[in-house]
């Protein structure tokens, strides 16, 4: 039991990178509808984007955060102007395939440019270990929490207080009443595109000096998608409880269940919470007028 | 000029060689099909092989090819999966009707082509491939050049572990893939068996895993006085590098695929004093003459490599299609692929030099006379300073196992 602690702590580690891919497949979804099942690769431009920035055109990794940033926010519209604009009116599965299949484009396309083989990227922090009481953590870990815990509390304020943030709640909730208040919905649905990929290139650009660089990054929209779902997938607290919910028990199960196991427990989460909450922990129940 | 000249010849035999797409074998040449994993997390291995292959096609072809005849190579993604795997085999054989195959394929599929083969008759080469299941076929088509069966990398590493590194109690750390598992297995048994060595705990990790907290703080639980490590490098070298940031200090074991320059970038710091075995007789940045000029010659032909490259299974593939290119002139004009077999189970303690002189020495010298299990040694590296460098003071004999003499092999 004396593992618990570091358990937990490092299971926030890694959920705080599920919880920004989630937060990221949550924006989209509540502006557009659309789940995006492109916001693995999303990670894996913004880590190759670091990789370019750092090591061929010898940027300090602070502006290769920014650049990654402002980046895959570009590559976001751009894919959101030619892949889902046109399907706009097209049934909900249309769409996503087509997310299915920018995903895939954008990963072969790097494995056409530089093949599979790993790359990395140095961090500014410290990767030894410092001692917090029973529990380790590297700086670097720390500061991957605290920057995320800090594009959190950004996005709260975004939201809450700017004018582009209230027009996107306002497309949310209704995109015909949005439409009705003067509000660009097309023009809306560019700038969460362009928000939900800087998010996912902040977490790729994050992850890269810890892991490496490969193009299977993406696979971290899995638990992502998990953290989403279980958080209820319309809500940005919601998807950071379940984030930090699904990396505490991968941790958790590894351990105690086998660590065969360790990636089947979020599923088994997911699942008990859809069955009990069907909306998830945080998501309100869709009402349907007839 | 000389040398420009030489190159020059060389890259465009090369690009010979990569011809893809036609089909038909002409009379003066020779086609080989070569599988391997080009995308995906393996890819590393089916692209090495194919280039490794072909750096030694070119130079082949270059000295006026195998008895007058160029060989040209087709190469097939698998993806490392075994149902790509089969269509491919059955393309290559069927379609294209390829003289020979040359695999740079994971364990899985190189056991479904090694089966695809044998139903068609058609000479394998497992390039990388080292689960038993693949000569367990007892195809007389089927040879395992510069890699060694499982088993003997599990003897060579359990010798090493009892002998060397002289520990009773070590956790165990392997990937879900066939080939971690496969040898995992055999060298927590012969540690056990020979060694009274005790396994404290075995934890398993996922192609694609990030986060191995839960695997590692289970093993440092266990205090054991080594980690022994298998599986693919990119999750190892994560595996490794975390385990440092969760304070473990306990020194670790890798395996095979783990000496690889991939691996050292993505593990960095993380990895020095980690021991690993290899197949090749050096490691990329060896001083010594044969592999200078292999990583000289081969960044001329691939400008553009990545970092990891030339990696272990170039080198291997490098190896293994010049002891094809020997069977094949061994085996005189008449060329048959029966001929073939019967002519690389020729080959005894055979280095590529012996008879290629543009050649250059890399694999542990190959024997097919007894058995199809070519090669049944390996070596053992330390990281020092960033790179892997040999333990000279430590040679493990020839392995026990028994494999099926040539004779028993069924056609």
């Amino acid at each position: 039991m004396e593992l618990v602690p570091q358990l937990i702590v490092s299971g926030i580690a890694a959920g705080s990178l599920y919880a920004l891919v989630a937060i990221g497949l949550v924006l989209i979804y509540k502006a557009t509808d659309i789940v995006n099942f492109a916001q693995g690769e999303s990670v894996t431009v913004g880590a190759y984007m670091g990789w370019l920035c750092i090591t061929q055109f010898r940027l300090p990794y602070f502006v290769a955060v920014v650049l990654v940033l402002a980046g895959s926010a570009l590559v976001g519209m751009i894919v959101e102007r030619v892949a889902y604009r046109p399907l706009l009116k097209s049934p909900p599965f249309t769409v996503i395939l087509a997310t299915l299949a920018v995903g895939l484009i954008i990963k072969n396309a790097i494995r056409l440019v530089w093949q599979d083989t790993p790359r990395t990227i140095s961090g500014v922090f410290s990767a030894e270990p410092i001692e917090i009481g029973s529990v380790l953590i590297t700086p670097e870990r720390l500061a991957i929490m605290f920057t995320v815990a800090l594009v959190v509390a950004l996005l709260v304020l975004f939201f809450r207080f700017s004018k582009l943030g209230k027009a996107m709640r306002a497309t949310a909730q209704s995109q015909e009443a949005a439409s009705l208040m003067g509000i660009s919905v097309p023009g809306i649905f560019s700038k969460t595109w362009a928000l939900g990929s800087a998010l996912g290139g902040l977490a790729g650009v994050l992850i890269a000096p810890l892991v490496g660089i490969n193009t299977e990054l993406g696979a971290v929209l899995v638990p992502g998608f998990v953290a989403a779902v279980v958080g209820g997938f319309t809500s940005i607290p919601g998807a950071i409880v379940g984030g930090i919910l699904v990396g505490v028990l991968e941790n958790l199960g590894g351990v105690f269940i086998s660590s065969s196991f360790k990636q089947v427990v979020p599923f088994v989460v997911l699942i008990t919470v859809l069955m009990v909450l069907p909306t998830g922990l945080f998501g309100k129940p869709l009402r349907k007028a007839v | 000029m000389q040398d420009r000249r030489t190159f020059g010849k060389l890259s465009a035999a090369v690009a010979a060689t990569m011809a893809f797409g036609r089909h038909a074998s002409a009379a003066d040449e020779i086609v080989i099909g070569y599988h391997g994993p080009m995308t995906g997390p393996a890819s590393w291995v089916g692209l090495g092989g194919r280039d490794g292959a072909l750096m030694a096609l070119g130079e082949i072809n270059a000295a006026g090819g195998v008895n007058g005849r160029m060989i040209r190579m087709i190469s097939y993604d698998d993806a490392g999966k075994a149902s790509e795997a089969e269509a491919v085999a059955k393309k290559m054989i069927e379609s294209d009707k390829v003289f020979a195959i040359l695999g740079g394929g994971i364990s899985n599929v190189a056991i479904v082509v090694a089966e695809e083969a044998h139903r068609g008759k058609v000479p394998y080469m497992n390039g990388s491939g080292a689960s038993p299941k693949i000569m367990d076929l007892k195809s007389r088509w089927t040879f395992s050049g510069a890699t060694i069966d499982v088993r003997d990398i599990a003897e060579n590493a359990a010798i090493f572990i009892g002998d060397y590194l002289k520990v009773k109690k070590v956790a165990v750390m392997n990937g879900a893939d066939e080939f971690s598992q496969s040898l995992s297995d055999n060298v927590v048994r012969l540690i056990k068996d020979r060694y009274g060595i005790e396994t404290l705990t075995r934890q398993r990790y996922n192609p694609g895993e990030t986060d191995f907290s839960s695997q590692l703080l289970a093993v440092k639980q266990s205090n054991p006085e080594y980690i022994l490590m298998f599986g693919l490098y990119v999750e190892a070298a994560r595996a490794v590098r975390q385990s440092r940031e969760l304070g473990i200090k306990t020194p670790i074991k890798g395996d095979t695929s783990m000496m690889n320059l991939g691996f050292l970038t993505v593990a960095g710091a993380a990895a020095e004093g980690m021991i690993a075995e290899y197949l090749p007789l050096y490691f990329n940045g060896d001083t010594a003459k044969d592999m200078v000029e292999f990583e000289s010659r081969y960044k001329k032909l691939f400008p553009s490599y990545p970092v990891d490259r030339p990696n272990y299974v170039d080198v291997y593939n490098y190896g293994n299609m010049y002891a094809f290119a020997e069977g094949m002139k061994r085996a005189g004009k008449d060329l048959t692929r029966k001929g073939l077999v019967e002519a690389l189970e020729t080959l005894n303690n055979y280095q590529a030099a012996d008879t290629w002189p543009k050649a250059v020495n890399l694999i542990q010298p190959l024997t097919f006379t007894e058995s199809h299990n070519g090669n049944r040694r390996l070596s053992f590296f330390r990281v020092t300073n960033g790179a892997f460098k040999p333990i000279a003071d430590f040679k493990v004999p020839v392995p026990s196992t028994k494999f099926p003499q040539n004779a028993s092999l069924n056609w």
